[in-house]
This record gives C-alpha cells, structure tokens and sequence, in this order.
C-alpha cells in the first residue's frame, strides 16, 4: 500500500444531496461505513448547547422498524464493531463490519436518518445519562479547566462551549427541541456517507442509493452567522479545587483548516511538540525530542507538557497544556512556554528540526493508514473540514512548508493579546 | 476464515542464543513493522518492600545509556518518527517499538542498547521519581482510580503478589537508589523464556539475523525471577470500602471477585458469560438496566484480567453518589439472575456470532496481530490459538456459562470499592 492511499476515491451525490465517498481497500475482508452529518456544536445557539451530542444519542434509541437495543445488537453479533461521536462541526456513527454483512449498517443508517423515535420517556432516561457523562468530565481537572479557557476564548462564536454542553440546558432542552434539530440537520443534504474497504464501487453505490435514494432531501441547514472577531485583549482565568498538580491550558484562537497557513501551522505544532496522526484524534507516542518537553520536561520544569491543533470549519483553538507539581514553580513554567512561542516568532526553526517534523508525519500517516476505520474516518473527516483534495495532498503539502512559512503563522497567531491562559490551581488535602 | 488468521503456516518462529523465544509474521500490506517483546521479570520479583521498584526500572530504560543520552535517545528515535518504549508488568518487563520498515534495523539498534547497555543515570531517576510520586498524588483525587486501587487492596490481602499497584507505593519509591534498580535488572529481569513478536514488512530471515546480532549477546546469567504461580485469593465475606473523594460530581464503584488466570480452562467460558454479562451491545446485560433502563450512569460494564496468576472479574459505573446505592443493588441483581438461570439461547448465539465475527477486526493492524501474538506465545496457547478460536467459543454453551458464573460470581461475598463525594456534595 505504498504511496497515497487516498488517491483513487471516487465521489458521487445522489439526487437528495446525500453525497457518497467511496474507497475500495482489499487488504482484509472488512469495511467500514460512516455516515457524517454537517452539524455539532458549532450550530447550537444559547440555551441549546449540548443539543447535537443528545441527538446523537437518540440515535441509538430505536425507530418503529428498529425498536431500541436493536442497533447495536445487530452490528456487534456479526462481530462488527460501532460508535456515534460528536463535535464542534460534526456528528458521525460508523460500523465496521465483515464485508458480506455491511448491508445491516447501510440500511440501519438511512432507517435512523427518518425514523429516529424520540419517545418522551426515552428522552428523559437519557437526559439522566447525559448528566451522569457531564459529571464524570466534571470529575477531572482538565475537563474543567478546559471548559472555562474554552468559553474565556470565544466572545461571539459558539465554539465557546463544550460539545457536551452546559449543565443548565441539558437540564432544561425539551423532546420538541430535540425532534426540531433532528429534522432540521439529519437530512440528506446535510450528510456525507463514506465506505471504504473490500467491495465493488458500483456495487456499493447501488446499496447506498437504494438505502438512502428514496429519502427527501430535507430543509436547507441554516447557515451559522457567527464569526469570531480578532481577540483584542489577554485573558486568564483561574480555578481552584482538589488535586495533585496544577494544570495549566494555554489558547490562542487559530485557524480554518482551508486557511493557507493551515498546513505550515501543522508543522509549527510538530516542531513544537513532535508529530501527530491525521486530526481529528491524531495521537502519537512522539513528542520527547521536541522543544516543548525538552524545555519543560527535560529540564524539570513540569511533570508534562502536550501541544493540539484541530482541523474545523472556523478557527478554533491551538492549545498547550502542561502539568505542574506543587513544588515546582508556576510561574517559571508559563513563562518558559510563552518563550518558545516567542522563538518561533523570532527565528526560523532549521532545515533538520523541519524534516524530523515531516519524517514524523509521514510515519503517523503509515501506522495510521493500516486501519480500514482510521481511513473511513479521515476520509470523512477531511471532507467536514474541508475537502478530499486536503487529504488527498496532506501529506504533500506539509512537505511544502518553509522554515519561513512557520515563522510567519507564529506571527501571525501567538500575539499576547490573543491569548487565554488558564490555570487549575490544586488544594492539597483529598 | 481460518486459513486466513496468523497460524502455524504462516508464523514464523524461532530462538535466539540467549533463550528469547521469535514469533514473526510478515505483513507486506503495511509499510511499517512493529516489535512487541517481554521479559521475564516484574511486579511480582521487586519484593513486598520496594513496590513500584520494577515500574520504575523499567521506565528508566528508556533514559540513557552507556552511549546516548536520553535526549539523544530520543532525537534518534524520532528522527524516524520511531517509538520504542518500555513497561514493567506482573511478571514481565515488555518492551515495545514501532517504526516504518525502512527503519527496523535502527529502531532495533536502540532497543538492543536500551535493553544491553542502560546507564540507569542519576539526574533521570530523579525526575523519573518524581513522575513517578506525582501519578501516586493525582490517583488520590482520581475517582476511578481510587476505586480500583481500594478494590484490588481488598481481593488481594497483604502479603500477595498481587496487593500492591505496578505504580507501586509512595514511601518506596522515594527511597529507591540507582544501585536498586541496577541490581533489580540483572538479578530479576531476563531474557531467557521471555519471548520477541515482530510483526510488518521485514521478511522472516532478515528478522531473525537482526535480531539474534543485535539482542543474541543480551544475557543476564545471574538472573532468578520467580516463575511460581501467585495463589488464587478466596473471598470469605462481603467488605466494602469508600473512599472519600471531594470536590467531585460523581461516584465511581468497582465490585467483583478473584478471577482466573490466562491458562485457566475456565477462561473461554468466562469470556462469553463476561460478554453477556457487561460487554455486548452497550454494556451487556449491566449496560442495558443500569444505563439504558435506569438512566442511572453513562457507563456500566464488567471485565476480567487475567494473567499468570488470578486476577479480577469486576463489574464498574460511574453515578451520582444518590444513586450509588441504586446501583450496586442493580449489579446485584444481575450477578443473581446470570447464577440462578442460563442465559437465553439468543444471548448465547449473539455472544458466540460477536466474539468470533470481531476476530479479523481485532487483526486489522499489526499492532493488534502483535497483541494476539504475544499473548499466544507467553501463555503457551498454541500457534493454531487464532484458527481454533472460533470452535471454543462455540462449544461454549448454557451449562457452562452457569457453571462458570456459580463458581466465581458470588452475591453475597464480594469486594466493594467506592470512590468519590459525600451525598451533599455531589
């Protein structure tokens, strides 16, 4: 599987809007199928947050043909394996399957795309278990801190808060709320099926358009006006509460994946805290030769320190996190981040730390690609995001940044006025 | 399906002169290879006062040896975008690489160094333990954590292998002096029984040359790590324990019993009454009362480790401290019903089609093919295990998911941990 492996999608919409990627990978008898619809956090409005993600989960409680339980059960026993996810721009539910059996996931998919249930009781059940999934994020320091450098963030956009939302509306969004988003985003026109893996393309298009052909096209999804102005003013925010270490988020308001910058931004992030896997969950054990933990870490400022970016729609947030003992000095360690931030400013990053970044990145792209799901995925994902031709040269185009190109977007994003700085402060004592 | 699985046509083992045992299987469809290793050697061999000694060993593998640092160990690696890393387990120290083929030679040549020349310098134990008392500090204040580590302090009493964490134990591991762990590494850890799975785009015989010129001289001759089999625990009666966690939303509970250890002939029984019991669908038979019906909590499941020796069964959630009592008496319920009457005909067969039909899912990668690997050769499970799979679990039927339940899921006699805030607070 040398070369790209996203060279050859082919790409289809279907007369209702639903637009069609296709893949075919033979490496294992297995496909996956994800079904992406274009709304997340970033369509909520006050009062609303944390809406899309309950959609989500209603998703998975039944429909007339479908009674609840149904779902999962039928994917799992033919050994398949599914989930749904939400995000500031999208939510997603995918299977993975034996090849034969992916009919079960295609029509399953168009089923709950209509005939979603919402059965007031079931509402409420899950009203209850999404409050129970809010407070265990509650239960952990980083969550909180970073819901409150989230909303210090964004004035006017909604990335502002967190996809699952805030307490006080989960409390209080009603049935007739929830059926209003669903009819409103989980149509057609607003969704993207992606299939990869061991099929026939026409035969896989005439499953799709036979599941999903027949099903109206659905309202217009209403556009989000909201543009986040240019940050203006440095902004802390600062919590206190039970722990073992200080825990520090550092913000600046970044860019859209289809900014120009973008992919010089990716490599900036690399230098600074080694290469990721493609977003949007990019992992990665590297990292340790990189400036962030040989500043931080290796020299025994903090016990750890992570840098993350994310490819969305708007600009959102370029982060850096670091975890501070009690004894070792705060202070010390904002500034030292702050001063890396400030060198990439100032000088060009060199030919070698530049190609160790783009070696990194290849790599990722490597172990990454092995997974028929990983590849649904990015596949899915680059197209929220952007398009298929951003996948389709990514790993081109980040061969492409200049040392100067880097240089460049530092200027142009770490200003101090543009960013937030958090801190969760711990109280000894469990 | 089954000539297809990694077997004994297309595995590929071997020895090398130091007694480390070679499993490789090639996989020209990826670019990358990845080497997963273990050691005899662990937890279990640092001794009831020094817990954490072999966690901390082998942690500091990784930073330094006689000819790099560890910042240059570290540039070397990721100059490749490579990753080499290394973990002490019960009974193991695994090491662990990953690379892209072109790379197998020079992410080998690090892991050699690491594992045949470690400095073990004094400057990196010191941070290493400092890391190392932070995680013991932030586990206080962890929920889940705090749960699991009251749980397993009460299945296992003190004196067994198992009653301490791999993290080991914060008075310990402030004492800890390079001697220590020098001493820990020639003395406990071997290579000899311990076994190498290569898995990715190296052939077979380029594997086996690399390896043996550059792991054969890796000999620790003095070494004796105990290869007995920790004793099963028996729990007499119900305890319970809370742990006070505050400033927190929400209540993690663990409630289980001893469980079997990996070569146990029970272990595929207790896989599938495991599935129907908290895996399948979203959380099994626990997920479907206590999340679906109940509304009660986001996540409700049961597991099993399973390792030399026994280890656990649990069942887990997280709720509200108000409806902790709910939920016990929920799980409860269920461990009542899957002891007193077989599962249904349908559960069986949905469990049998799901644990069979995800095996090619669980293949996918190599990295989950060296998984599988290492598991079958530690445990001395067969290199037909993966082709046979699909014929054990199906002869797993109702009698024996009744039978295994009775035997280790007792109602009235559990360990019972919970953590987190007082009702009020919550």
């Amino acid at each position: 599987m040398a070369g790209n492996p996203f060279a050859s999608i082919v790409t289809h919409r279907l007369e209702n809007g639903l637009t069609l990627l296709l893949l075919e990978r033979h490496t294992a008898p297995v496909i996956s199928f994800w079904l992406w619809y274009g709304v997340g956090s970033r369509n909520e409005t006050p009062g609303r947050t944390g809406i899309s993600h309950w959609v989500e989960h209603m998703l998975f409680k039944g429909t007339p043909t479908h009674p609840p339980g149904t779902y999962d059960r039928l994917i799992q026993r033919e050994g398949g394996h599914f989930n749904g996810m939400t995000w500031v721009d999208w939510t997603t539910f995918y299977a993975t399957l034996p090849a034969e059996r992916i009919h079960l996931a295609v029509e399953m998919e168009a089923d709950r795309m209509q005939h979603a249930l919402f059965d007031p009781e079931e509402v409420e059940k899950e009203r209850s278990v999404i409050l129970a999934e809010r407070e265990g994020n509650e239960n952990r320091p980083g969550y909180m801190l970073r819901e409150q450098v989230q909303a210090a963030s964004f004035l006017a956009h909604p990335y502002g808060h967190m996809v699952i939302g805030w307490k006080e509306d989960l409390r209080r969004i009603t049935r007739e709320e929830l059926l209003a988003h669903y009819r409103t985003y989980y149509t057609p026109q607003n969704a993207v099926a992606v299939v990869v893996g061991d099929f026939q393309t026409q035969t896989m298009m005439a499953q799709v358009e036979e599941a999903f052909g027949h099903i109206p096209p659905g309202p217009e999804p209403p556009p989000v006006w909201a543009r986040e102005p240019e940050p203006r003013a440095a902004r802390r925010v600062e919590l206190t509460g039970p722990g073992g270490a200080h825990y520090l988020l550092i913000a600046f308001q970044s860019l859209s994946a289809r900014d120009p910058d973008y992919f010089p931004l990716v490599a900036l992030m690399a230098v600074l805290d080694g290469a990721r896997g493609l977003p949007p969950f990019g992992g990665g054990g590297l990292g340790r030769a990189a400036r962030l933990y040989r500043a931080l870490v290796n020299s025994g400022l903090a016990v750890s320190v992570h840098a993350s970016m994310a490819a969305t729609v708007d600009p959102y947030l370029v982060t850096i996190s670091a975890t501070v003992r009690p004894d070792q000095d705060r202070e010390q360690v904002e500034s030292r981040i702050l001063a890396e931030l400030e060198r990439l400013q100032e000088e060009p990053v060199s030919p070698e730390e530049l190609a160790r970044a783009i070696q990194g990145a290849r790599a990722m792209f490597a172990y990454g690609s092995e997974s028929i799901s990983n590849q649904a995925m990015w596949l899915g994902f680059a197209h929220m995001a952007a398009d298929i031709s951003w996948l389709q040269s990514y790993q081109e185009r980040l061969a492409q940044v200049t040392p100067e190109a880097i240089q460049q977007v530092a200027q142009r994003l770490f200003h101090p006025h543009r960013r937030v700085i958090g801190w969760y402060l711990a109280e000894a004592g469990a | 399906m089954a000539s297809s699985l990694p077997g004994p046509h297309n595995i590929h083992t071997g020895q090398l002169s130091n007694g480390l045992r070679v499993w490789v299987y090639e996989n020209f469809e990826s670019q990358t290879v990845i080497l997963d290793g273990y050691a005899p050697g662990g937890t279990v061999d640092e001794g009831p006062e020094n817990p954490g000694l072999a966690e901390i060993t082998a942690t500091m593998l990784r930073r330094g040896t006689a000819h790099r640092s560890y910042d240059a160990l570290n540039q070397a690696a990721e100059e490749r975008g490579a990753f080499l890393g290394f973990d002490a387990g019960w009974h193991h120290l695994s090491f662990n690489a990953y690379a892209l083929a072109e790379d197998f030679e020079a992410i080998l040549a690090l892991l050699a160094e690491s594992l045949l020349h470690p400095a073990f310098p004094q400057d990196e134990l010191e941070k290493v333990r400092q890391d190392a008392l932070t995680h013991l500090e932030q586990r206080k204040y962890s929920t889940r954590g705090m749960a699991l580590y009251a749980f397993h302090q009460q299945v296992f009493p003190p004196g067994h292998p198992y009653h301490e964490d791999l993290e080991g134990e914060m008075e310990a591991v402030r004492r800890f002096r390079r001697e220590d762990l020098i001493r820990f590494y020639q003395e406990k850890v071997t290579p000899t029984g311990g076994v190498i799975v290569v898995v990715g785009a190296v052939p077979t015989v380029q594997v086996l040359e690399t390896l043996e010129r550059f792991l054969g001289s890796w000999r620790h001759p003095q070494a004796q790590p105990d290869f007995s089999i920790p004793p099963r625990p028996q729990l007499a009666q119900r305890t319970s324990r809370h742990v006070h966690v505050r400033g927190k939303s929400q209540s993690d509970i663990v409630l289980g019993w001893p469980g079997i250890a990996r070569t146990d002939p029970d272990f595929d029984g207790m896989l599938v009454c495991n599935t129907i019991l908290g895996r399948f669908g979203m959380g099994g038979r626990l997920g479907r009362r206590i999340r679906q019906e109940m509304g009660l909590a986001y996540y409700a499941s049961s597991t099993f480790s399973a390792s030399r020796g026994a280890r656990t069964w649990r069942l887990q959630a997280g709720v509200h401290p108000r409806h902790v009592e709910d939920a016990v008496a929920a799980m409860l319920a269920e461990v009542t019903r899957i002891i007193q009457q077989p599962v249904t005909p349908q559960e069986l067969e949905d469990a049998h089609h799901y644990l069979i039909g995800s095996l090619p899912l669980r293949l996918e990668s190599n990295g989950g093919i060296a998984r599988n690997l290492v598991t079958m050769a530690l445990y001395d499970l067969g290199m037909d295990y993966l082709q046979t799979y699909g014929d054990r679990i199906r002869r797993v039927d109702q009698e024996t998911i009744l039978r295994v339940a009775r035997t280790y899921l007792h109602p009235d006699r559990y360990a019972l941990a919970v953590a987190g805030p007082s009702d009020e607070e919550g």
